[in-house]
């Protein structure tokens, strides 16, 4: 009773001072004084708005100096001193668990409330004798394992401050609670693991497990000797397996038709770790030859280095593509015939019946003639457009200034009888890409360039490039007749022209072929003009290391 | 050898027409013979049928070949005559509109001499045919009739 009567006598202050000098004793001895004090300081920090006496209490690395309640509080905060202690508590509680984990976070509380009963019986329940357990009962541990667990959550709550200046990231706050848990076991575990409780593990698996079976594409994990380990459903569908399971004992090189590509693949790997979009011709297990695309790299599987390679059966679009092409020559082959009949025919009647035509008569042969070979440039210029894309041109290192040179030779009769003007950068990059489409892009826009000019006015050509961070960007700008911004798209449409053949010859093939020719290599292409002063056309190339 | 003798393969009788006129104006020696498909072509080569007679159907020192005909294709014609010791040593030069890779790659490995694409343009055509002539006729040295 008297002891009752002497609590119910207790201050606030002085009852505050005692939970709090039983919480650091116990976080102490958990955590070690030197997280215990960071997690305080913290938890008073968040609070120094509402409730700024708690950054006056003076704590040390013995606890809290008893002394410095009573004076830490200001006239106007004696009323929420109650409510200013409670809150630091459940922030303390908080970060503890956000830090350290729910483990120790509990066993705090319970300690708390076990304090809370014996400082004042009448106002808080004792806790029940599990609870009572919980908040007593600790891991048994070494001094040494003591000192890691220290030095963790010391680490934990670094970790923490650090995580606070990026906010979004708050939820993945390292806790140590396996460490509390498991003893010194786990005080190995990596710093990886501590950024993630194990349902967050649990959960990434699953959700690895269920990308790895509902990828449209084929996946397999491979040892770096090519034995198969793991692959998913679609890969052995592509590979004309019943199930993954078939596949286990099998070599991956086993199917490939040209074995000798191994030999590619494995300095591939050694030099970059990585290999992307490669395509490989590979015999299934029942002998039928099919097309796949791959990308590979080097993971660690299971604590080995192993090779993860996705894979896409691309036999159908292989064989389309094929089709597509025959189609474009055959059609090209066929539609070109008659036009040489129309040439050969209308001249043969210019010069061996030349004189029994009138002039009509004999211009009406040049009509035909004129148009049979637009006709022939029509159909090439179609055959090129489809050919763009679809067979295989080989990027190698270019060097943009040789690029220039040769077109510059190849113009150098339109360039003669313009009296063109051409400048270009003193310095050049070399570029990956297929040289003959680099020469390709270059003769269009400089032939262009010096075909549609005012008369009168010797064209001037401005060649420029600039380095951008993942590209070049290459202009190539004149002082010719300009285009009004409401064609910019039609010029790149194919056939579509602005002007007719007799002002200015061509088939309007040409800028859509560029166009196709820049997209098809990740590039972009565009156009700023200002009609009657000039155009400034525009391309992208991007920036690579090596052949991609 | 003071004339060329040309075996022309074409079925279509248009290009037929235009290849004789430019024949004419290469100003060239030569005798142009045409059969319009590869069943007509292997008869004349085996002197079989209306072709028995040698005066009137003279051994050629030159086959044009267009790859586009009917039936047997020109590729079929292309290895079937290479593969007969009698006429392996011909020079074959196929003459044809398209430039298919795969085309251009299989004439060659089936033997072909040379591969030339048609121009549309006749006085190109001339040109083209008018140096073939003349290299096959002046520049090479062609194995003897026996």
């Amino acid at each position: 009773m008297s002891q009752d009567h002497l609590t119910w006598q207790m201050t606030t202050t002085q009852f505050y001072s005692q939970l709090y000098a039983g919480v650091w004793q116990h976080l102490e001895a958990w955590l070690g004084s030197a997280a215990t004090l960071e997690l305080i300081v913290l938890s008073a920090d968040h609070l120094r708005e509402s409730y700024p006496f708690l950054n006056r209490l003076v704590w040390d690395a013995e606890g809290l100096e008893t002394a410095s309640f009573e004076p830490a509080i200001t006239d106007g905060e004696l009323t929420h001193v109650q409510a200013g202690c409670e809150r630091f508590l459940q922030e303390l509680s908080y970060l503890v668990e956000a830090c350290i984990g729910s483990v120790v976070a509990q066993r705090l509380q319970a300690v708390t409330a076990q304090r809370r009963h014996a400082l004042d019986p009448t106002r808080h329940a004792p806790l029940s004798p599990t609870e009572n357990d919980a908040a007593t009962t600790l891991p048994e541990l070494s001094a040494t394992a003591l000192a890691t667990v220290h030095s963790m959550a010391q680490q934990a709550v670094a970790l923490y401050r650090q995580l606070q200046t990026r906010p979004l990231e708050r939820d993945r706050t390292p806790t140590v609670s396996e460490v509390m848990g498991d003893g010194a076991s786990a005080s190995s575990a990596s710093a990886e693991r501590l950024s993630s409780t194990p349902a967050d593990l649990a959960r990434s698996e699953s959700f690895y497990h269920d990308l790895f079976d509902l990828s449209p594409d084929g996946l397999i994990v491979t040892t770096t000797d090519g034995d198969i380990l793991q692959a998913n459903y679609q890969c052995a569908e592509i590979l004309d397996f019943e199930t993954p399971a078939d596949m286990i004992g099998h070599k991956a090189s086993e199917f490939l038709v040209h074995p000798e590509q191994r030999d590619f693949f494995l300095e591939r790997i050694s030099q970059h770790r990585r290999i992307e979009g490669v395509s490989r011709e590979l015999r299934t297990h029942l002998g039928r030859t099919i097309i796949i695309i791959y990308s590979s790299r080097l993971i660690d599987y299971e604590g080995r280095r192993c090779l993860l390679t996705v894979l896409r059966d691309v036999t159908e679009r292989a064989r389309l593509r094929q089709e597509m092409e025959d189609f474009a020559y055959s059609a090209s082959h066929d539609l070109q015939a008659p036009l040489r009949t129309f040439e050969g025919y209308a001249r043969w009647l210019l010069e061996d019946y030349g004189e029994a035509l009138d002039e009509v008569g004999r211009q009406l042969c040049e009509e035909i003639i004129d148009d049979a070979l637009h006709m022939k440039k029509l159909l090439d210029g179609l055959l090129e457009y489809s050919r763009i894309g679809r067979q295989h041109t080989k990027a190698v290192a270019v060097d943009v200034a040789q690029v220039l040179d040769r077109v510059q030779h190849d113009l150098q009769i339109e360039i003669g009888d313009s009296e063109a003007q051409i400048v270009a950068p003193d310095t050049l990059p070399t570029v990956y890409y297929p040289e003959v489409r680099l020469t390709q892009i270059f003769g269009n826009l400089l032939s262009n360039a010096l075909k549609f000019i005012e008369p009168d006015r010797p064209p001037e050509i401005v060649i420029g490039c600039e380095e951008l961070s993942r590209h070049y960007r290459f202009t190539v700008q004149d002082n010719g007749i300009g285009i009004a911004p409401a064609h910019y798209s039609r010029i790149f449409e194919i056939f579509k022209r602005l002007h007719t053949r007799e002002d200015y010859p061509g088939t309007g093939a040409g800028l859509t072929i560029v166009k196709k020719i820049v997209e098809s290599h990740g590039g972009q292409i565009g156009v700023e003009s200002e009609p009657g002063k000039g155009s400034v056309f525009w391309f992208t190339i991007p920036k690579t290391e090596e052949p991609p | 050898m003071s004339q060329l003798t040309v075996l022309l393969i074409e079925d279509n009788p248009r290009d037929v027409r235009l290849t004789q006129r430019a024949f004419q104006q290469a100003d060239l020696p030569h005798d142009l013979r045409v059969v319009r498909d590869g069943d007509e072509a292997l008869a004349y080569l085996n002197r079989e049928g209306e072709y028995q007679d040698p005066s009137s159907s003279p051994r050629p020192n030159v086959i044009l070949l267009d790859l586009n005909l009917p039936r047997m294709g020109g590729l079929e014609v292309l290895c079937q005559v290479k593969q007969d010791p009698r006429f392996k040593q011909l020079p074959i030069i196929v003459l044809t509109t398209s430039g298919r890779p795969i085309d251009v790659r299989q004439a060659y490995e089936n033997g072909a001499n040379a591969y030339l694409l048609k121009p549309v343009e006749f006085a190109r055509f001339t040109e083209v045919l008018g140096q073939l002539g003349k290299f096959w006729l002046e520049t090479v040295e062609l194995p003897q009739e026996t």
